[in-house]
């Protein structure tokens, strides 16, 4: 039978030549949504526009996480939606702009306060080791880690918390939180991936990619930050 | 393609003692971090996360109160209360409604049952307004106690840092809660529900107040009182004949006694009877019906 014919089929369930092509799919679109983010960041930092926009954010990043959160909301609910593969694939593509509007700042203040430090490329590799580490851990233990979800719901409701009382207080947060953060990061990769493997129905590859890489941007955001406020130390 | 519901597949827990363990380095990296963060410069407005989030629980459950308070006055009945997600860790009753106490209390619902047709869509939506208006009530009423200027500057004395963490729980709190949209299929937020109000069908009240009475004519069937089930609906149509449910379970019930044909003809006849917009959910009640005809022929 084909992979259509295994639609809605949960991932555990399929054989496994059709679980190999949902799993080999979401993987191709994950690569495909960093190459997009990471060649939208590129040529956003290069532009005149970028820069104004990345300071106009910083300016008001209240407003920008809250567009984000909405972006983010909205592009999940397409992507998973069930419907059209076009609504699909624009809710993927939606999540990419706003991961890339999000990261824009960061990285402007990553290139510019580190010159020749190449902190960015550094956050990107240690990203990279890390992603590769967990995802090795969950194909080769095949572990279910779909026992951390609710750990991970009031984690991130949590840190949702620590950012909006930061900004409102007026503290900026350190390298504790952004540890946590990078913490929290890995247990959505090694959650996502477990559910990739086992729960998620085949056919949910637009899906399934937009959640792990919405793991991916996160865990690189604040790894950037970690290794910014080291190349600080120095 | 949808993706289950996180907390669907996170519902099961840690199910082995190396899950345990697991749950246990990860919740402690993560709160020992996160406590570091809050302590480590000993800065009096880094408590205000701690405050936020403690005060954000108290808050649920002042919301919740809300919405049963106001279901009470207007003479509904709350059928239960439920506080937080994750798995149950207790139960008890406050008067006669049962609360469901879960392990992660931030979220909670009130499942309530109209008594009677007078007003109810302007009495649903005051059942939703009142909790998001007891948390901006209660905003309201500590800005006017401690003051607007002490209440917006940033300071460092413990009461006031306190205060502003409330105020900031519950704005945030009540203003989520406000925003029309459904989180998830089938469930909508109080913005949501109090915009939804006015325009909602009699007969969506009607099933709503009649679904205690339905269980009782299921249990007939189940008790295999078909006849009993028949006139129980029967009774119900006389009061309410714009409720499908009333006319499913009757249909139900003459299946029982083989009346396949008749069931279906007359439960079709009402589906198409109905304006456009009410009869894609009747339509799938009928396709149940066709399923139901099936099982029950072919059960021994």
């Amino acid at each position: 039978m084909s992979y259509a014919a295994y639609q809605s089929t949960a991932a555990a369930h399929a054989p496994a030549d059709i679980r190999a092509d949902f799993i080999r799919k979401t993987y191709a679109h994950l690569g495909g949504a960093i190459l997009a983010c990471t060649a939208l960041c590129a040529a956003l930092m290069k532009s005149s526009f970028g820069e104004k926009l990345a300071f106009s954010l910083m300016n008001n990043w209240l407003l920008t996480l809250g567009a984000f959160i909405v972006a983010g909301w909205v592009a999940e609910r397409w992507a998973s939606s069930g419907g059209s593969a076009s609504k699909q694939y624009l809710g993927l593509g939606l999540y990419v702009v706003a991961q890339a509007i999000i990261l824009l700042p960061i990285l402007f203040i990553a290139d510019r306060a580190f010159p020749g430090e190449n902190v960015i490329g550094t956050a990107g590799i240690l990203t990279g080791v890390v992603f590769s580490g967990l995802t090795a851990t969950v194909f080769m233990t095949k572990k279910d880690f779909s026992f951390v979800g609710q750990a991970l719901s009031i984690a991130k409701f949590a840190a949702l918390g620590f950012i909006l009382v930061s900004m409102l207080f007026g503290f900026s947060l350190g390298s504790f939180f952004s540890s946590a953060m990078v913490v929290l990061a890995a247990g959505y990769i090694l959650y996502y991936t477990s559910n990739i493997l086992r729960h998620y129905p085949i056919g949910s590859h637009v899906a399934a990619s937009l959640a792990l890489f919405s793991a991916v941007a996160l865990s690189f955001f604040y790894i950037l930050q970690l290794v910014m406020s080291f190349a600080g130390d120095d | 393609m949808r993706l289950p519901d996180d907390e669907d597949l996170a519902g099961t827990g840690p199910r082995s003692k190396e899950d345990r363990i697991i749950l246990f380095i990860f919740c402690g990296l993560l709160g020992g971090l996160m406590a570091a963060e809050v302590l480590y410069d000993g800065s009096p407005q880094r408590l205000a996360i701690v405050f936020f989030l403690a005060f954000w629980v108290v808050l649920t459950v002042i919301h919740e109160g809300g919405h049963a308070i106001m279901a009470k006055m207007v003479g509904w009945d709350i059928d239960e209360i439920q506080l937080g997600f994750g798995r149950v860790v207790g139960e008890f009753q406050v008067g006669a409604t049962p609360v469901r106490l879960r392990l992660f209390p931030i979220v909670g619902l009130v499942r309530i049952t109209p008594t009677s047709l007078h007003f109810p869509r302007m009495k649903n939506m005051l059942v939703y307004a009142a909790g998001p208006g007891i948390e901006l009530g209660l905003v309201a009423l500590l800005t006017l106690v401690m003051g607007w200027d002490v209440m917006t500057t940033p300071t460092d004395a413990y009461t006031v840092i306190l205060a502003q963490s409330f105020a900031l729980a519950g704005l945030v709190g009540a203003g989520l809660n406000l925003i029309p949209f459904s989180p998830h299929p089938g469930a909508v937020t109080d913005g949501l529900g109090i915009l939804l109000s006015p325009f909602l069908p009699l007969s969506h009240f009607e099933t709503q107040m009649l679904t205690p009475a339905l269980e009782r004519g299921e249990s007939l069937i189940e008790a295999g009182q078909f006849q009993a089930a028949i006139d129980f609906f029967d009774e119900g149509l006389a009061h309410y004949p714009h409720v499908a449910i009333l006319r499913f379970g009757r249909a139900k019930a003459q299946i029982h006694l083989g009346e396949y044909s008749s069931a279906l003809l007359e439960f079709q006849a009402y589906v198409h009877g109905l304006p456009d917009a009410q009869r894609a959910e009747s339509q799938l009640k009928l396709d149940e019906l066709r399923t139901y005809i099936e099982v029950v022929k072919s059960a021994p």
